[in-house]
């Protein structure tokens, strides 16, 4: 018989039995359903993530103090007070760090400002106007800092979009306004556009303020939290990172360099580590997912071997008009993956359909740009897995099948 | 030698846990082409398992058994389905139909497993089955179909391959008298253009539209007699 007449064959034996193939199928559709979700969304939240790192820029080299954590007891050390002010100034010198194209201190921490009795919890950050151009945030109301107001620890304050909803009524004119962190009073000189959650740090509620004032007069420390450096140009990215561990070797007077007590990050190397991680989330879960593809199986097994017994006559019938026990092995062996394989494509279709709807509905309702994103190699995955399914499930009904007697298939009632 | 089948001493034993039931105790005869044989019995006297052998599912315990001139006890599984498809039809007491399919893909299923060419399925089957009078029921489900057309389905499927032979199991054994009547005439007219016919029934009426009647008992043949005169009468109908 010919792989033509065997497949028709086989639709035709799925076609008798319309609502139990069906049913049958619920387990992989099910499971290939969830494989497709956990991919795409996967995909789509690495893609997120990526391009809200890039967009921060392939140049930039972050700073931060005490030792580069490996475990949970290292991240204490985040919080040492390794960074100084003499350091930011070094690190300025051309002598020492030849392409480094802007400098950028950061202080921050959570506090709670008032104005008049209403209240906001809200994050500080202390830095300069390079702040705006990394993350690529822009007051649509007033200005930025001048360096005059940064010299001179100006009381001055960017406000976040939900800082201004929280502290001022709807109407209300929020620049010149003051609002109170610590006892200190702020005048708002710029209010920021709403821009959503932005990889891990919303500046909607927060306040901005220059490095120098959120050094002096709102956290009372004379450290930095970060340092965020820009490289001239992309090449010049691990030459001046080397540049600047060495000036800050030299400052703190370390000679080894396994006691440094402070560590440098690039956007290469965070972009690398962040995608890693998300890979791995997104095989773990689809690992998950698949277990409910054996479950299909085992179905797809239990439902092949009743229809054997049932269709005993017909498979007498074949075999007395000439069917081989190859032919009737083929095509009980092509009605499992017909079916494994239907029900994977169903499973595609209802995964990225699903997948759409929640990146509709993360983009609407959680502000995010989350991007629909279709993995052909999660669709291929699918179909490979459902009519591996099929195979490994169908074969041992067939076998059952195919060794039929066919005087006991034509006497069976 | 123009003989179809020779069967030479043909043994069948059953061995279940030790315990041998012997169904058919040395039976010998020939049957010529286009003959029209009907074996008889009442039941246990081995006339099943003289069909499966005939018919090529069942191996002999001992004994000969000559098919256009070729023991087939060398024959391997795959070359025994062969034969059954391209020199055997079978016309079985439940037809043992598709159900939910067309009458026309029903009398095609023994196409499928041949090495006749594609294109000549649809002219093969249609011819089939306006040998037997369903022409205008060509699309109907088997389902749609009385017990008496659904057994002219049958027929036509065991004829669609041109066989040497075909076997017909107690064919109206499910049938009233009526359609039964007509199956056994469409059966005696395909003899009549040549079909060599051998009919297992233990019914006498059936048996007499053949032209010889072989009677089986507890294994051995009792009897193989020429029917000389046919008692029925062809457009009356069925005959007690």
């Amino acid at each position: 018989m010919t792989l033509k007449n065997a497949l028709k064959t086989s639709i035709r034996g799925l076609r008798t039995n319309r609502s139990r193939s069906l049913l049958t199928i619920l387990g992989i559709v099910i499971g290939i359903t969830a494989i497709i979700l956990v991919m795409s969304l996967g995909q789509g939240a690495q893609d997120l993530i990526l391009s809200q790192i890039q967009s921060m820029g392939s140049k930039t080299i972050a700073i931060s103090p005490g030792r580069h954590p490996t475990s949970i007891s290292d991240s204490l050390s985040t919080f040492t007070d390794s960074l100084k002010n003499k350091d930011v100034e070094d690190l300025q010198k051309k002598s020492n760090v030849p392409h480094l194209a802007r400098i950028m201190p950061i202080v921050f921490g959570s506090e709670t400002a008032t104005r008049g009795n209403k209240i906001h919890q809200t994050t500080i950050f202390g830095v300069n106007n390079f702040f705006a151009e990394i993350y690529d945030i822009y007051p649509d109301e007033g200005r930025l800092f001048t360096d005059e107001e940064i010299a001179s620890k100006a009381e001055v304050v960017i406000i976040g979009s939900k800082t201004k909803e929280e502290l001022f009524d709807s109407d209300e004119e929020a620049l010149g306004q003051k609002i109170k962190v610590k006892n200190q009073s702020l005048r708002v000189i710029g209010v920021l556009p709403k821009k959503g959650q932005f990889s891990f740090i919303s500046f909607d509620d927060a306040l901005i303020v220059p490095h120098t004032t959120a050094q002096q007069y709102i956290f009372g420390i004379k450290y930095y939290n970060r340092i965020v450096v820009e490289a001239d140009s992309e090449q010049n990215v691990d030459r001046t990172t080397e540049d600047i561990k060495t000036t800050l070797r030299n400052n703190h007077n370390i000679t080894d360099p396994d006691k440094d007590d402070f560590f440098i990050e690039t956007q290469a190397q965070a972009m690398e580590m962040v995608s890693t991680i998300l890979n791995v989330l997104t095989l773990f879960l689809a690992a998950i997912a698949a277990i409910s593809l054996v479950v299909g199986g085992v179905g797809i097994m239990n439902i092949m071997l009743v229809s054997v017994t049932e269709r005993t006559h017909e498979i007498g019938l074949r075999k007395a008009i000439g069917a081989t026990e190859k032919d009737i092995l083929v095509q009980f062996l092509l009605e499992a993956i017909l079916l494994t394989l239907m029900g994977g494509i169903i499973g595609i279709i209802l995964g990225a359909g699903f997948s759409f709807l929640a990146s509709l509905i993360l983009t609407k309702f959680a502000g995010l740009n989350w991007g629909f994103a279709f993995p052909i190699s999660a669709a291929l995955l699918g179909l490979g897995v459902s009519a591996g399914v099929g195979l490994i499930f169908g074969i041992y009904p067939a076998r059952q099948a195919s060794r039929k007697d066919p005087i006991e298939a034509l006497r069976y009632e | 030698m123009n003989n179809l089948i020779e069967v030479k001493n043909l043994e069948k034993i059953y061995r279940n846990d030790s315990v041998e039931t012997p169904a058919l105790q040395g039976v010998s005869f020939d049957i010529q082409k286009g003959e029209f044989v009907a074996i008889m019995g009442p039941s246990g006297s081995g006339k099943s398992t003289l069909l499966h052998i005939l018919g090529f599912l069942d191996h002999p315990s001992k004994g000969d058994y000559f098919f256009e001139g070729k023991t087939i006890n060398d024959y391997s599984k795959i070359e025994l389905a062969q034969i059954r498809n391209k020199k055997l039809g079978f016309i079985f007491q439940m037809f043992n139909l598709l159900p939910r399919t067309s009458v026309l893909e029903n009398v095609k299923l023994p196409l499928i497993y041949s090495d006749i060419k594609e294109s000549l399925w649809n002219e093969l089957s249609l011819k089939a089955i306006e040998q037997v009078g369903l022409s205008h029921r060509i699309n109907y489900e088997t389902n749609q179909l009385s017990g008496g057309e659904k057994q002219r389905v049958a027929i036509a499927r065991a004829l669609v391959n041109n066989p040497s032979v075909i076997f017909a199991d107690e064919p109206t054994g499910n049938l009233d008298s009526k359609s039964g009547g007509q199956i056994m005439e469409i059966i005696e007219a395909l003899n009549d253009q040549g079909q060599t016919i051998i009919l297992i029934t233990h019914e006498t009426y059936t048996a007499e539209y053949s032209q010889r009647i072989i009677r089986l008992k507890d294994g051995e043949i009792e009897s193989d007699e020429k029917v000389d005169e046919r008692r029925h009468t062809h457009k009356d109908g069925f005959v007690k």
